[in-house]
């Protein structure tokens, strides 16, 4: 069965609850920047964008990474949806 | 260490964060430790990493800027640079006022030998001083994000202004390329283009904080020009996997001495080792044990060498001269409330 954005938000949680964030109770908003919400610093969005591109076995351009496409966890599992052909 | 409950496979202690363990003391994760399409990125990273070197050779007057903090990942770093991948190298030092005479010894001798053009840069004591006390005892980083399972406040401040000054000054020199030795537990990928420009992005957005916390001296330390030219940042030691011995070896012949009275995670700075106590102080695990089992589980350094870094006992008077040139006691380090 194909994945859906859902469970790459699910999966993208996971990862970030796991090595990532000091408090696993943590609340991570799905629809605000990472970054802006002082959630990630800019290592930590770079450390995100990596673990997408090696988990889901996606060559993310530099001219995607914008706000507009990757500007939330959302939209992160979106991009990864629209462009990840192989079920996870 | 704080915990006497560790992975058995790596270093991760029963009090990092978000840890469990299987009936065999492992933990999650060492259970899962890569990515699925793990060996394709690798392959992919070094495939960029060296095109980037090729499209920018010879370009400018100066093909890299080498962050040279004077340890052994950096010297043999430097040396792979001047001697393996043949690039022009300007080398950078920041004096963040803690490292030590024997680092600095090194440092010469090294951009020496390998007729290198380098530079001391030291930031004003006295902003440094407020910013590693802002650090630790204040709440300078809480606008960072999620940082404490991988670096200390104390050192994070610290790359900070390391990551910046090289930037200004590979925008003032044109130079296309910043090469820093982080390991490949320390950083997630090879090659960044345009970092730069996040942390002016990112240092933008918490200017009045920072302005609050350190003064508006935190704009000439942190803050960068709006400037279009490229810059990539290139982290050497995650396609080319060395191990710290082959490291060491290699270096020796540059005539690099190991500085006394540091702990074990550090081969140059004084600072970091107060850094690292504070940080067990107040999260209960040492700032380096994410790093290290990443690197055991890489197979680039075995668990019993680990385990030896983050137990190594520091010299007591050499922590007493850190503690007096920051302007605080062990006192206050053991006062440091726990997170």
């Amino acid at each position: 069965m194909q994945a859906t954005a859902e469970d790459y938000v699910q999966c993208i949680l996971e990862y970030l609850k796991g090595a990532v964030l000091l408090d696993p109770a943590e609340e991570i908003p799905l629809d605000k920047s990472l970054l802006e919400t002082g959630i990630l610093d800019s290592y930590g969005i770079v450390d995100l964008l990596t673990f997408i591109e090696g988990e889901f076995g996606l060559a993310i351009p530099d001219e995607d990474i914008t706000r507009e496409k990757m500007g939330s966890i959302r939209k992160m599992a979106k991009y990864v949806e629209l462009h990840r052909m192989a079920p996870v | 260490m704080t915990d006497l409950v560790v992975c058995s496979r790596c270093v991760l202690p029963a009090s990092f964060p978000n840890i469990s363990f299987d009936r065999d003391g492992v933990c999650c994760f060492c259970a899962k430790p890569e990515t699925t399409h793990q060996q394709a990125f690798d392959a992919r990273q070094r495939q960029e990493f060296e095109q980037i070197i090729h499209q920018n050779q010879g370009k400018f007057s100066y093909d890299a800027l080498c962050c040279y903090s004077g340890g052994k990942d950096s010297t043999y770093m430097l040396k792979m640079m001047v001697r393996d991948l043949s690039l022009s190298v300007l080398a950078f030092t920041l004096d963040n006022g803690f490292i030590t005479g024997q680092s600095k010894q090194n440092i010469v001798k090294v951009v020496d030998l390998l007729e290198v053009d380098h530079l001391f840069y030291k930031p004003a004591r006295a902003f440094m001083t407020r910013m590693y006390r802002e650090a630790v005892f204040g709440d300078l980083n809480k606008t960072r994000g999620n940082y404490s399972t991988r670096i200390s406040d104390v050192c994070l401040s610290c790359i900070s202004v390391v990551n910046t000054s090289a930037a200004r000054l590979a925008l003032q020199h044109r130079i296309p390329m910043i090469f820093a030795g982080f390991t490949p537990g320390q950083i997630p990928r090879a090659v960044i283009k345009n970092n730069h420009r996040f942390y002016r992005q990112t240092y933008d957005q918490h200017k009045e904080h920072m302005r609050e916390r350190l003064g508006t001296r935190a704009d000439q330390y942190l803050d960068l020009p709006d400037d279009p030219f490229e810059i990539y940042q290139m982290s050497p030691y995650l396609v080319y996997e060395k191990s710290e011995a082959f490291i060491l070896d290699e270096i020796r012949e540059l005539g690099w001495i190991h500085p006394e009275g540091l702990d074990g995670c550090t081969s140059n700075c004084a600072l970091n080792v107060v850094g690292n106590l504070c940080h067990e102080k107040k999260y209960g695990f040492h700032p380096y044990a994410l790093e290290l089992s990443k690197l055991i589980r890489k197979g680039l350094l075995t668990r019993t060498d680990a385990m030896h870094k983050l137990t190594l006992q520091v010299e007591e008077r050499a922590v007493e001269d850190t503690l007096v040139q920051l302007g605080v006691s062990m006192g206050d380090i053991q006062a440091l409330a726990r997170k």
